[in-house]
């Protein structure tokens, strides 16, 4: 079974990879389209301090994704 | 300079650049001839231009539940998320491949670029869980309350292009703030400059993404048309994957596939494959046998 899984994650991490990198650029767009970033007239409506939280959830995922798949195949070097 | 196999393509080319035209007039100002007819049916008082068929702000509304009445109460936000995607499930993301003026800006313009300047991601990149984790960014932001506005828009872009063509430059104002940037990305670095011109499309469009979805679900549940190798006639010479604009044909092993989930039936892999085993056909459990020829006895 956790070899299994093990097989899985090691499959699907490239595309959590990339999953994780669109997240960042869907969210990060967020931030940047706003038309107050580049212009320097931020309103300090508060909305990116807000928003900036979110950022770490795609990294976060990926981390978690990946730790999980080392464990598993540390795992299974020690089990055989 | 330019592939050989470019004079055989054009035929199709110019086939979908008549489409491509057909969605400029259909869709942008100064023209914006479905748009108006959809704001007079729905009787929405609105500016007739790309704006007012929003693809992209609908998608971030479907994680925003407060927004849903205003969808039906404009019902011309509901072509983003219920006509194209259901037209993709039965017949595959056409708008995308023969109407979006915004992508087929881009592919067309790249053409006159030579491909020795051209970033080639051919085989190298697989943009379907880039362009699903935009989608899902841009709605993950939605839900707590913000947008990816009309400054990182490739239609806006467009539509800004097509104004400044007509004597209006008000739309250049965007390029005040962010939008130069994404401006840049969108028409240099993922368009001209990429081979096939469709970067933008491939990573970076959720109305894409969520066509692409509903295109591979209709071909899983066997209800959608879509492109299709034949590998008994295939000799895995992988000139579809070359010049397929989206990335969508990727060689896996001894085979080529077509990802469903990013091809947009634009059919030039179809005319540059040279065992012609590529087609664009219904399942096969709904078609009907092929008629025998006259005088022969049907079974043994």
């Amino acid at each position: 079974m956790a070899i299994e899984l093990s097989q899985q994650l090691r499959h699907y991490q490239p595309k959590f990879h990339g999953l994780a990198l669109g997240m960042t650029l869907g969210i990060g767009s967020t931030f940047l389209s706003q038309g107050c970033a580049a212009t320097g007239a931020c309103p300090a409506c508060g909305a990116c301090a807000a928003r900036l939280p979110l950022l770490a959830v795609p990294f976060l995922l990926d981390g978690a994704v990946m730790l999980a798949g080392k464990v598993m195949a540390k795992r299974e070097a020690e089990e055989g | 300079m330019y592939p050989r196999l470019y004079r055989k393509l054009l035929p199709n080319w110019l086939k979908r650049f008549g489409f491509f035209l057909l969605g400029v007039v259909m869709l942008y100002a100064p023209f914006a001839l479905l748009t108006r007819l959809l704001l007079a049916i729905t009787n929405v008082p609105s500016n007739a231009d790309v704006h007012s068929v929003c693809l992209r702000m609908p998608i971030q509304w479907l994680a925003q539940p407060w927004m849903y009445a205003t969808m039906f109460e404009k019902p011309v936000y509901l072509v983003a998320v219920l006509v194209l995607p259901v037209i993709a499930l039965f017949l595959g993301p056409l708008f995308c491949g023969w109407l979006c003026p915004a992508g087929g800006m881009t592919e067309y313009l790249s053409r006159l670029v030579p491909p020795r300047f051209q970033i080639n991601m051919t085989g190298k990149v697989n943009p379907v869980p880039i362009r699903y984790g935009f989608m899902f960014g841009m709605m993950g932001v939605a839900f707590i309350g913000g947008n990816a506005c009309c400054s990182f828009c490739n239609f806006t872009h467009a539509q800004n292009l097509i104004n400044a063509l007509f004597g209006n430059m008000l739309g250049l104002q965007y390029w005040a703030s962010f939008a130069v940037v994404s401006f840049i990305l969108w028409f240099f670095v993922l368009g001209l400059f990429t081979r096939g011109g469709r970067g933008w499309c491939n990573f970076l469009c959720p109305a894409g993404a969520l066509m692409g979805f509903a295109h591979w679900a209709g071909a899983k549940l066997k209800v959608s048309r879509y492109v299709k190798i034949d590998r008994s006639a295939c000799n895995n010479c992988g000139l579809c994957a070359t010049y397929c604009p989206t990335l969508a044909i990727q060689k896996n092993g001894e085979r080529s596939e077509v990802n469903a989930h990013a091809c947009n039936i634009c059919m030039d892999c179809k005319i540059v494959c040279p065992s012609r085993a590529i087609s664009y056909s219904a399942p096969q459990a709904l078609q009907s046998p092929a008629p025998l020829p006259a005088g022969e006895p049907a079974g043994d």
